[in-house]
């Protein structure tokens, strides 16, 4: 049976790829890579490990096909190429900005460096129980409609689009949850009035 | 002799465009309908004129094992979009030499046209977010 391979690219920063090390008991598997075909394979330069056991491999990224083998002593046990881009999880947005019209806020961040994002904002008020979502294909999300009187949280992430990236990637972490009541930021939102 | 267009002129905004609009969804359905091979040798490309010239070599050229991709939607539209958006595109690129055998889809036949039609997924991918 296949060795069963995962990866994420954190960020075009990093890429860690992990294997199911179960799949071969006893044995220490080795990961060797590149990021060209006409480079010569480069040993992993940090393994991750569990139970004393080598589980995966954490090496620097960028938008390229990386090119890996894994083996067993010397004998190839998995060779194959991959796009990272497919397995990317953006980093979470930082820096995040409101800045408040009437019954609208603007939701702002620094732009990731690369292209292809889709920039999420999440809010609710104490009397919603779901969150709603608007996103933008830069950091610059507009929500309207907002209660002046609601106290609401808001919450940002950044995802990959489908069109760029594929299927396979991963959000970024939500960014910390803000509060905001009337314009104005605030540490909690009061407790709903019960319905008299 | 096959000329080399250069695609550094073209309307890539508008091209990616057609391309989220029409081809992701040929690619999908052409995809959907193949069972999946592991690794796919994909193709690196750098910029987005890059990303267009190795797109139409790898859509009009011939393949060992797989033959011409030539006559699939995806490469119909990447051909009526490459006319439409890239000044002075020649019209008729498609090296037809051979007058294109009836191919019935063998399951090697698929498993290989499915492994370029992959890399051509991933070389149009990296052309909607190329720098």
């Amino acid at each position: 049976e296949e060795l069963q391979v995962q990866m994420i690219c954190f960020n075009f920063e990093t890429v860690q790829v992990t294997w199911n090390a179960s799949q071969y008991p006893g044995t220490n598997l080795t990961f060797f890579y590149k990021f060209s075909p006409e480079e010569e394979y480069s040993p992993c330069p940090r393994y991750t490990v569990d139970q004393g056991h080598a589980t995966g491999c954490l090496l620097g990224a960028k938008d390229a096909i990386l090119y890996f083998s894994i083996r067993d002593g010397s004998r190839p046990v998995l060779t194959m190429d991959q796009w990272v881009s497919e397995y990317l999880k953006p980093s979470s947005p930082e820096d995040v900005r409101f800045s408040w019209h009437q019954e609208a806020v603007t939701v702002v961040c620094t732009n990731l460096s690369y292209n292809g994002l889709l920039y999420e904002v999440q809010y609710r008020s104490t009397f919603d129980t779901a969150w709603q979502s608007k996103e933008e294909k830069s950091c610059h999300v507009t929500v309207d409609g907002l209660d002046a009187e609601k106290c609401y949280s808001f919450r940002a992430r950044i995802k990959a689009s489908e069109v760029s990236y594929g299927s396979a990637t991963h959000p970024s972490d939500w960014s910390e949850t803000a509060l905001w009541q009337g314009g104005q930021p605030r540490d909690r939102c009061p407790e709903k009035e019960p319905l008299s | 002799m096959v000329l080399t267009y250069n695609f550094t002129n073209c309307d890539f905004t508008k091209i990616k465009e057609d391309y989220e609009k029409l081809i992701v969804g040929d690619f999908q359905t052409y995809i959907n309908g193949t069972k999946s091979t592991q690794s796919s040798n994909y193709i690196f490309c750098s910029n987005q004129s890059d990303c267009l010239a190795k797109i139409e070599s790898l859509t009009f050229g011939t393949h060992a094992g797989c033959g011409s991709l030539s006559k699939e939607m995806f490469a119909c539209r990447t051909k009526a979009t490459f006319a439409h958006r890239c000044p002075d595109y020649p019209r008729v690129k498609v090296n037809n030499t051979q007058a294109m055998k009836k191919r019935k889809k063998r399951e090697d036949t698929a498993k290989e046209c499915l492994k370029h039609v992959l890399r051509l997924q991933g070389l149009w991918r990296r052309f909607t977010r190329a720098p």
